[in-house]
């Protein structure tokens, strides 16, 4: 629990408080339906803070009451069908103390891969197009934004982040580690040449592409717990990228990244919340000094139950 | 007789069929995974679709030399000249924002989109937005902010929906899919105008008005790059939004465009165009003519049958002619064949 609360992060704290939809949720928008995405980083970005409990358990209630039978959870109540989010729902089940509800949503992720990764369609790919220099290490398995369709940086370190807390929350899977190395090795052999990462092209029609801030971000809260040896390099990068001017939504999660990294990052403490964007304000908070970016770090979970 | 563009119960036949469903998804997914896709070029001599009986489609073309023109009065003579009514209407204008590079033009530029604002109000439009929902990047408001929409738009913060985050609503049967989710600004809207940009495409040969429409595509269910519609195919994707969207009219941002390897990392070429119409089907042809490309070798302007006009006979020019403002756009070496002669 953060005692000592600035200014900044009370104040994102609360506009969060404000924003709650009445089914539990946020949505990306004050009074817009409630997602996943932004409901679980507002629960991160309260997860323990004074006054929060209630809300954080009616949320927590609404994830449960979006996973479908094959364990995992609609991005939104309109949606009826699983995606990347389920990472999500995983997240804030082993956070939360979930763990049934966990499991069966690590038992959907480690059933999901990226269609590169199929041996079948991997032979007739190199049957049909020999000339196509793929990207991708297809034994790398990792995961898309959708089920049968190619993997991507940013579900891949949603999904990594979601199956350690589940492990950290006593879930036990025999691939699940293997499945965690695989996807961090995925995130690490798309870095673009400039360092960072972007959505997971490294290059089109053999021209360098360039990485975007916030998809480094995510792309290092991914490679959480991997040798320094492997990290130092992307690390010196996004702490470059942080120190330079960002758009709000890149600086934030940067400083989540870098937080959950052991690097703290100052926050402009006059900058005032962002009145349009839910998720802005909760992963804000979430960077903020005395914020809950070491949630997201293996055993949180664990000690959140 | 019915109207192409005014008929939501027409429907587009079905584009031919290459592959099975299996194998066209393991070759897009490859080719999403390679950055490269497979030109295909539509057969010599295949017999289009010829709308005989239906009315001719209402094509502006009007020059803009540069963006400090009074471009609104140019904008409202295409929208007249094109006949479109949009009184008591909810217009949500759909530029084209993708990514940022100073030293490009990737985006509709700010101008034309404020130009568009000002006159869909004065025309009595209840309702006017702006729209988009960007395939690579998280954050539409930082590309909205370099793009300088957010400083020289008025208002811009209150009148924008990120279209990736937008709220959404299930239609049944896109492609293959038994359902598909839309923002439901984009499902509401009485008339989507689809602020385009005039570029060529390093995949689908060009980017016009029919291809912007993959900004309605809500990221936060398919994600970012809305790789769904790769998997569906680029052309076939392109053809089945415009039978969802089919209340819509287009201004093509044709003053400067980009050419080369497009969508992103071309060279600006002035052409010094807007061009405009109901009918985005025609108004893509009638961009390619000008760009000197042949529309019958794009693959989505060959396979849209039923969702507007293609032929120039059945295109009523208006404004300037297409020989007045042609210029050839450069075109990937991949891409020759798709030269107009």
């Amino acid at each position: 629990m953060a005692t000592m609360e600035s200014v900044y992060l009370r104040s994102r704290r609360a506009f969060l408080l404000q924003t709650q939809n009445s089914d539990g949720g946020w949505g990306y928008f004050p009074g817009k339906q409630s997602w996943l995405e932004p409901t679980t980083y507002a629960m991160l970005a309260l997860h323990g803070s004074t006054g929060s409990e209630a809300a954080w358990n009616k949320a927590l209630d609404l994830v449960g009451s979006w996973q479908t039978p094959d364990g995992g959870f609609r991005p939104t109540a309109a949606v009826s069908t699983p995606n990347w989010t389920t990472a999500f729902g995983v997240t804030v089940s082993s956070i939360g103390g979930r763990n049934g509800s966990a499991q069966r949503g690590v038992d959907y992720l480690l059933q999901i891969h990226g269609i590169e990764g199929d041996d079948r369609m991997a032979k007739i790919v190199s049957k049909l197009l020999p000339q196509v220099a793929l990207d991708r290490d297809p034994s790398l398995l990792a995961w898309p934004w959708q089920p049968n369709a190619v993997s991507w940086i940013e579900p891949t370190a949603h999904a990594v982040i979601a199956l350690r807390l589940a492990a950290a929350a006593k879930i036990v899977r025999p691939t699940l580690a293997q499945r965690v190395d695989l996807g961090q090795r995925m995130i690490l052999s798309l870095r673009c040449q400039d360092g960072g990462w972007n959505y997971g092209s490294r290059s089109a029609l053999n021209v360098a592409l360039p990485s975007y801030s916030e998809t480094t971000a995510i792309a290092m809260l991914g490679l959480a717990g991997r040798p320094e040896s492997e990290i130092k390099a992307p690390l010196d990068y996004a702490r470059k990228l942080a120190a330079t001017p960002q758009a709000p939504l890149a600086s934030a999660w940067l400083r989540v990244s870098l937080a959950l990294h052991g690097i703290s990052n100052e926050q402009d403490p006059n900058q005032t919340v962002s009145e349009y964007d839910i998720l802005l304000a909760a992963v804000e908070a979430l960077g903020a000094e005395g914020g809950n970016a070491q949630l997201l770090q293996p055993g949180a979970g664990e000690r959140a139950s | 007789m019915s109207d192409p563009m005014q008929d939501p119960q027409s429907k587009p036949e079905p584009p031919p069929a290459k592959f099975d469903r299996r194998s066209f998804l393991t070759i897009a997914g490859a080719a999403a995974v390679a950055g490269w896709a497979t030109v295909k070029f539509p057969k010599p001599g295949v017999p289009f679709h010829r709308s005989a009986l239906a009315p001719r489609s209402s094509v502006a073309i009007v020059k803009a030399s540069n963006y400090n023109t009074e471009l609104a009065q140019r904008i409202l003579e295409g929208v007249r000249l094109c006949g479109l009514d949009v009184k008591d209407k909810k217009v949500l204008l759909k530029p084209n924002l993708v990514e940022w590079d100073h030293a490009t033009c990737i985006n509709t530029d700010v101008a034309v989109v404020s130009a568009a604002l000002e006159v869909f109000h004065q025309l009595g439009a209840a309702e006017v937005r702006i729209g988009e929902g960007p395939g690579h990047r998280r954050d539409t408001y930082d590309l909205a902010q370099q793009a300088r929409y957010r400083s020289e738009v008025g208002k811009f913060d209150s009148l924008f929906v990120d279209l990736n985050r937008d709220d959404v609503s299930k239609i049944k049967n896109f492609a293959d899919e038994p359902e598909f989710y839309f923002p439901n600004s984009a499902l509401g809207a009485d008339v989507i105008v689809s602020l385009a940009k005039m570029k060529t495409h390093h995949w689908a040969g060009a980017t016009l008005s029919m291809k912007n429409f993959f900004g309605l595509v809500p990221g936060s269910v398919y994600g970012w790059p809305k790789n769904t519609l790769h998997h569906i195919g680029i052309d076939r994707s392109i053809v089945e939004l415009s039978r969802v969207f089919r209340k819509t009219f287009a201004i093509v941002d044709g003053i400067v465009g980009m050419e080369g390897n497009g969508p992103i990392q071309g060279t600006p070429k002035q052409a010094g165009v807007l061009v405009m119409g109901r009918d985005l089907r025609a108004v893509d042809a009638t961009c390619c003519r000008i760009m000197g490309i042949e529309p019958a070798k794009l693959e989505y302007l060959a396979t849209s049958n039923g969702l507007g006009n293609f032929y120039e006979a059945d295109i009523q020019q208006r404004g300037e002619s297409i020989a007045s403002v042609r210029t050839n756009f450069k075109l990937l070496e991949k891409f020759a064949e798709i030269r107009l002669g």
